[in-house]
C-alpha cells in the first residue's frame, strides 16, 4: 500500500514537471485560455498521442499560479459560460526559457545515449 | 528558490484566507465538464453518452479536488484550523464543562502568577547595589556600637570598607506640611561606598558628614524627592528632621533602597566613642571578586582585636558565634521562607486545577468513546484525535491564562497584603511580567493536562469500544486515571491543608501566650538622653520630661525604661538571695524603670505594691518582682520583704508583678527584677518613654505633641524614634500572622477545587455504570445499595489520597517551620485536621452524584442511548 502511494507520488511529481512545461508552451503560443482549452491543446499538439485525464491539469495550474508563473481571471467561455482564463506572466516566461533550454539538454544527452547503444550493437 | 518560497507563502496565505475557494473549483471543473460533453454531443454522441464520455475523459472529480485542495494551502496548517474551529464548537456546546475547566484553571494560574509576581522582586530580581555579592553583614543585627564601630574602622582585616547603619523612625517637615513620620536610616559616611550606589542627584554621604558637630544633611529617596516637589532645585534646601533642620544633598535613583524599601531617607549618623549602645548593624565590603561567604580568617583577626580592646559579659560575648551574613541573605533572607511557602502552595493548588482539568477532559473522551471510535473506523488515526485534544487544551489555556492575569492582576495587592514583606509589599506593583507568566504558566499546565487523556487515548482499543458501546458498563474503561487523578488531588490538598492547619495552631499559641502588658493606648517616645551629662543631669532630665509630658492632655500617665517588653536584649544580672547559695551565679533580667512605667506599660500588680516617687536614692533600696521569678526562686515562701540582692548591694522585694513577655514573644515566662533608676548607680542615655493614652484618645495623637514637649523642655534630648507599643507587638508577632490568613485561604481554595475533582470524577464512575445499575435495580437491588457502592468508592479514594497527601506533607512542611511555634512540623492534631477536612468533603462531593445514581429512574436510565 504504501509502495504504491510513493510511486504514484514520484510518478505525479514528474508528470507535474512536463505537463507545466506544456501548460506554459501553450499559454505563450495561444494567449489566455481556460482549462479546456489548455487540455485540448496539449492532446491536439501532441497527435492525441498524449491522453490525459483532463483532471491532472488542474494542480498543475495552482502550482503554477502559486509560484507567479501565470495569473488568472474570471471570463466567459465561447459556450457563454463562466469560465476561469489563465494567462502566463513575465515570471512565468522566464521560466519557460530557462525549462525549454534544461529540456533540449536533457533531450540531447539522452538522445546521445540512444545513440552510444545503437552503434554498440 | 524564490518560486519555493513565494509558493509556501501563497499556501500559508491559502490555509488562512478562504473566500469561497471550493466553490470557485466546482465551477471552473463543472465549466470544464460542460464543455467536454458539449464537444461530445457536436461528435454525435446522445446526451447521456456524452456526459458519461466527458467524465471519463475528466477522471475523478472528487479526487481533482482533493488533490488540488493539497496543494492549495498546507495540510498542517488546514487540519490544525479544521481542530480549532471543531474544539471551538465543541466547547460552546458544553459550556458548563468549558467553564469550569477555564475557571478551574485561571484560579491557580492567576494565584501562581501573583505569588510569583510578588516573590519575583525579592528572591530573583538582582539587588540594586553594585557590590551585592561583596557585601557581607557582621555578626548579628543591631548588635554593634559606635565605640566599636570607631575602633576597627578603616582596619578590619580582609575588608575594602565598613560602614555602620540604623534603622528608625523619623519625624519629618517641610515647609508647612503637617508633620509625619518616615522611616530612616543614620549611618556611617561609608555607607553608600560600601553598597556601591550613587545618587542620581547631587552627592551622598562624604566623609565628614559622620562627626559631630558637622552640617546636618540628607539624602531622599527617589519617592520621598518627588512628594517634597521632584525637581532638581531641591538639592540645597532644607528639611526638618526631628526638629533639626537638613541640607538635602542628594537623591537616590528610582528603585534604589537599603535596607528595605521603606527606608526613605538617609542621614549621617554623628558618631562618638562615648556611645555604648548596641543598636547598630555593620556591613563591610571585600575586594571584588572575593567570596564574602569564606572570609574565616579575617573574621577570626577581628575577633582577637575584639577581644583584646573590649570586655563583654558573657551572654553577648562579640568573639563567640562571628560570621558573616551575605547582603542578599540578610535582606530578604527572612522573608524567603514565607514566599517558598506561599508559591509552593500555589503551586500545589495549579496541580490541583491541572488534575481537574485532566479528569474533565477525560471524563469528555470517554463520553465521546462512541464517536471517536466511529472516526477512527473511518480512518482518523490517533495521532489526529490527539492534536484535536491539544488544541481543545491549548484554547482553554489561552482562556485560562487571559483570565488568570487579570486574577492575578488583582491578586497582586491581595497577595502583597498578606504576605510579611513588610516595606517590600509598598513598593511592589504588578506589571506586563504578571501577564507574560500567566500565559507562560497556562500553557505549562495545559501541556501537563493533556499528558493523561493522550495516554488514555494511546493504551485505549478506539474501535473495541464500538462493539461495547450498547452494552456499556462496567466492562468500558477501567478509569484507573482518573482514580489516580482524584488521589492525586486529595493528596495535593492534604498538604496546603496542613501547612494551613500547622500555622493556625502556631499563631493561635502566640496568642495565648500572655504578654502580661496591656498594649493598647501605649505611646512610645524612644530618646537619647544626650551625651556629656553626669548622672545626676541625666537623672534629672528624666525627671523633667516624665513631669512635663504628664501635662499633656490625653496622657493618663508617663514611664520611662531603658528597654521595654518585647524587643529583648536589656539587662540581665547576676542575682543573689540570702540564705540561697546555691543560686550564686544565676542571673535575671534586670529593668531599671522610673515610678510610673509599670502602671504606664501596663503590667499587672500581684502583691504589694510598684516603684514610686518614694524610691530615692537616699531611701531603702527596692525591688519589684514577677511571679516567674518569685516562683522560681521563693517557691512555697512569700517574697514580700526579702532581701536580694544584686552587684550594688541588697534590695528589699515591695512587690510581685505578672509576667511581661520581656525579650522575644515566644520566650516562656522569665524571672524579672524591676529597680528604681533614681536607686542606680548610672542612668543609660537610652530611654523609651511611654505614655498611657486616656480612655477614648488614640494613643498616635500623643507622638507630635509629645516630641515637641520634649524638644522645648529638653532642647539637648534626641528624640529617636516615635512608634506605640501596638507596632512594637506587631514587629515581635512577626510574619506567621501574616501568612496564615493567605494560607488559610489557599487551603479554602484548594478544598473547593479538590471537591471539584472528586465531584466530577465520581459523577462520571457513577454515569459509566449507570446502564448496569439500572437493570440490577429492575431487578430489586435497593437503591440504597447503589448510593452506598458510589460513596464507597469515592471514600476508597479520598483515603488512598489522604495517606498520600500526608506523607508529602510531612516533608513539605519543613518550610514552614520557621514560622512555626509551640507546634512540630509533623504535628498530627494538624495533620489530622486536614486529612479530616478532605474526608469530610470527598464524602459530600461524591454523595452527591451517588444520591442521583440511586434514585434514578432504571426504564429512563435503560432507554438512554
Amino acid at each position: 500500500m504504501f509502495i504504491w502511494v510513493t510511486n504514484m507520488s514520484a510518478k505525479t511529481e514528474v508528470w507535474q514537471g512536463t505537463l507545466a512545461l506544456m501548460v506554459l508552451k501553450t499559454l505563450e503560443a495561444m494567449g489566455p485560455q481556460h482549462g479546456y482549452g489548455i487540455a485540448r491543446r496539449v492532446e491536439q499538439t501532441s497527435d492525441d498521442l498524449l491522453s490525459i485525464n483532463h483532471g491532472t491539469l488542474y494542480p498543475v495550474l495552482l502550482k503554477l499560479e502559486q509560484e507567479g508563473a501565470i495569473a488568472s481571471e474570471w471570463g466567459v467561455s465561447e459556450n457563454n459560460r463562466r469560465a476561469k482564463f489563465y494567462k502566463i506572466t513575465k515570471a512565468g516566461q522566464k521560466q519557460l526559457a530557462s525549462e525549454e533550454a534544461q529540456w533540449a539538454q536533457a533531450t540531447e544527452i539522452v538522445a546521445r545515449f540512444v545513440a552510444l547503444r545503437g552503434l554498440k550493437g | 528558490m524564490t518560486r519555493t518560497l513565494r509558493r509556501t507563502w501563497k499556501r500559508l496565505l491559502g490555509s488562512i484566507v478562504h473566500r469561497n475557494a471550493d466553490g470557485d473549483l466546482a465551477d471552473e471543473l463543472d465549466s470544464h465538464i460542460q464543455l467536454l460533453t458539449e464537444e461530445n454531443i457536436r461528435r454525435g454522441l446522445s446526451l447521456e453518452e456524452a456526459h458519461r464520455s466527458a467524465r471519463l475523459q475528466f477522471g475523478s472529480v472528487e479526487a481533482t479536488k482533493e488533490r488540488y485542495r493539497d496543494q492549495r494551502g498546507l495540510p498542517a496548517l488546514d487540519a490544525f484550523n479544521a481542530d480549532a474551529r471543531y474544539s471551538v464548537r465543541r466547547l460552546c456546546a458544553r459550556p458548563g464543562y468549558a467553564l469550569l475547566a477555564v475557571l478551574t484553571l485561571a484560579l491557580g494560574v492567576g494565584g501562581t502568577a501573583s505569588v510569583y509576581g510578588v516573590a519575583r522582586g525579592v528572591l530573583f530580581d538582582p539587588l540594586p547595589y553594585a557590590y551585592e555579592r561583596e557585601v557581607g553583614v557582621f555578626w548579628k543585627k543591631t548588635d554593634w556600637t559606635h565605640e566599636e564601630f570607631l575602633y576597627i574602622r578603616g582596619r578590619v582585616p580582609g575588608f575594602q570598607q565598613v560602614a555602620l547603619y540604623r534603622q528608625r523612625d523619623v519625624i519629618l517637615r517641610d515647609g508647612d506640611e503637617p508633620a509625619r513620620l518616615v522611616t530612616g536610616v543614620s549611618a556611617s559616611a561609608e555607607l553608600f561606598d560600601v553598597l556601591g550606589a550613587r545618587p542620581l542627584f547631587g552627592r551622598g554621604l562624604v566623609a565628614g558628614d559622620d562627626v559631630e558637630g558637622a552640617e546636618p544633611v540628607a539624602v531622599l529617596s527617589f519617592g520621598l524627592w518627588l512628594e517634597l516637589g521632584g525637581d532638581s532645585s531641591t538639592i540645597g534646601t532644607h528639611v526638618t528632621i526631628d526638629g533639626t533642620p537638613r541640607t538635602v544633598v542628594g537623591v537616590m535613583p528610582r528603585g534604589f533602597w537599603f535596607p528595605d524599601p521603606s527606608v526613605r531617607i538617609w542621614t549621617p549618623e554623628p558618631l562618638t566613642p562615648e556611645s555604648r549602645s548596641w543598636n547598630s548593624t555593620l556591613l563591610g565590603r571585600v575586594a571584588p571578586n572575593q567570596d564574602v561567604r569564606a572570609m574565616e580568617g579575617p573574621v577570626a583577626q577581628l575577633t582577637a582585636m575584639l577581644d583584646e580592646r573590649f570586655e563583654y559579659p558573657a551572654q553577648w560575648d562579640k568573639t563567640k558565634n562571628a560570621h558573616i551574613t551575605p547582603l542578599r541573605d540578610d535582606v530578604t533572607g527572612p522573608m524567603r521562607p514565607a514566599l517558598l511557602a506561599t508559591l509552593g502552595a500555589m503551586a500545589l493548588i495549579l496541580l490541583i486545577g491541572c488534575a481537574n482539568v485532566a479528569a474533565l477532559m477525560l471524563g469528555q473522551i470517554d463520553a465521546r468513546s462512541v464517536e471517536l471510535a466511529v472516526r477512527s473506523a473511518l480512518g482518523a488515526n490517533q495521532r489526529r484525535l490527539t492534536q484535536q485534544l491539544i488544541v481543545e487544551a491549548m484554547l482553554i489555556a489561552t482562556a485560562a491564562g487571559a483570565l488568570g492575569a487579570a486574577l492575578a492582576w488583582g491578586g497582586f495587592t491581595i497577595v502583597t497584603r498578606a504576605l510579611p514583606l513588610g516595606a517590600w509589599a509598598e513598593s511592589a506593583a504588578p506589571d506586563w511580567r504578571v501577564f507574560a507568566s500567566a500565559m507562560a504558566i497556562a500553557i505549562a499546565a495545559a501541556l501537563l493536562v493533556i499528558l493523561v487523556p493522550t495516554v488514555s487515548l494511546y493504551r485505549g482499543d478506539l474501535r473495541g469500544v464500538l462493539n461495547r458501546a450498547r452494552t456499556g458498563g462496567i466492562d468500558g474503561r477501567g478509569g484507573r486515571l482518573e482514580n489516580g487523578l482524584v488521589i492525586a488531588e486529595v493528596a495535593l490538598a492534604v498538604m496546603i491543608a496542613a501547612g494551613a492547619a500547622l500555622l493556625v495552631r502556631s499563631v493561635a499559641n502566640l496568642y495565648a501566650v500572655d504578654l502580661g502588658v496591656r498594649t493598647e493606648g501605649v505611646a512610645v517616645v524612644d530618646v537619647m538622653l544626650g551625651g556629656g551629662l553626669n548622672r545626676s543631669r541625666l537623672e534629672q532630665t528624666l525627671d523633667e520630661l516624665r513631669t512635663a509630658l504628664v501635662e499633656l492632655p490625653g496622657v493618663r500617665s508617663v514611664g520611662a525604661a531603658q528597654k521595654l517588653p518585647l524587643r529583648g536584649g536589656g539587662y540581665n544580672l547576676p542575682i543573689r538571695v540570702d540564705g540561697r547559695p546555691e543560686i550564686e551565679g544565676m542571673a535575671t533580667e534586670y529593668r531599671i524603670v522610673t515610678p510610673g512605667y509599670l502602671e504606664s506599660v501596663g503590667i499587672a500588680l500581684r502583691q504589694g505594691r510598684t516603684i514610686t516617687g518614694d524610691d530615692r536614692r537616699d531611701a531603702e533600696r527596692v525591688v519589684v518582682i514577677n511571679e516567674a521569678l518569685a516562683q522560681k526562686y521563693f517557691a512555697g515562701v512569700d517574697p514580700m520583704g526579702t532581701l536580694v540582692g544584686d552587684d550594688g548591694g541588697s534590695s528589699r522585694v515591695v512587690g510581685v508583678v505578672a509576667n511581661a513577655v520581656e525579650r522575644r514573644l515566644v520566650d516562656s515566662a522569665e524571672p524579672v527584677r524591676y529597680v528604681a533608676v533614681t536607686q542606680m548607680p548610672w542612668v543609660d542615655q537610652s530611654q523609651s518613654l511611654v505614655l498611657r493614652a486616656a480612655p477614648g484618645v488614640d494613643e498616635t495623637s500623643l507622638l507630635e505633641p509629645a516630641r515637641r514637649t520634649i524638644l522645648r523642655v529638653a532642647p539637648g534630648v534626641a528624640v529617636q524614634q516615635t512608634t506605640t507599643m501596638r507596632r512594637v507587638l506587631d514587629r515581635a508577632i512577626g510574619p506567621a500572622r501574616q501568612v496564615v490568613a493567605l494560607l488559610s485561604l489557599l487551603t479554602a481554595l484548594a478544598l473547593a477545587l479538590g471537591a471539584v475533582g472528586i465531584y466530577g470524577v465520581i459523577a462520571h464512575f457513577a454515569a459509566r455504570r449507570r446502564r448496569d445499575w439500572a437493570i440490577r435495580v429492575a431487578l430489586g437491588l435497593p437503591g440504597s445499595r447503589v448510593i452506598a457502592h458510589v460513596v464507597g468508592h469515592g471514600a476508597l479514594l479520598v483515603t488512598v489520597g489522604i495517606g498520600v497527601g500526608v506523607v508529602g506533607a510531612a516533608i513539605l512542611t519543613r518550610l514552614l517551620s520557621s514560622f512555626l511555634y509551640g507546634v512540630s512540623a509533623i504535628d498530627p492534631i494538624a495533620f489530622a485536621a486536614a486529612g479530616a477536612a478532605l474526608l469530610g468533603i470527598g464524602m459530600v462531593a461524591a454523595f452527591v452524584p451517588a444520591w442521583r445514581a440511586g434514585m434514578a429512574d432504571p426504564v429512563i436510565a435503560l432507554r438512554e442511548p
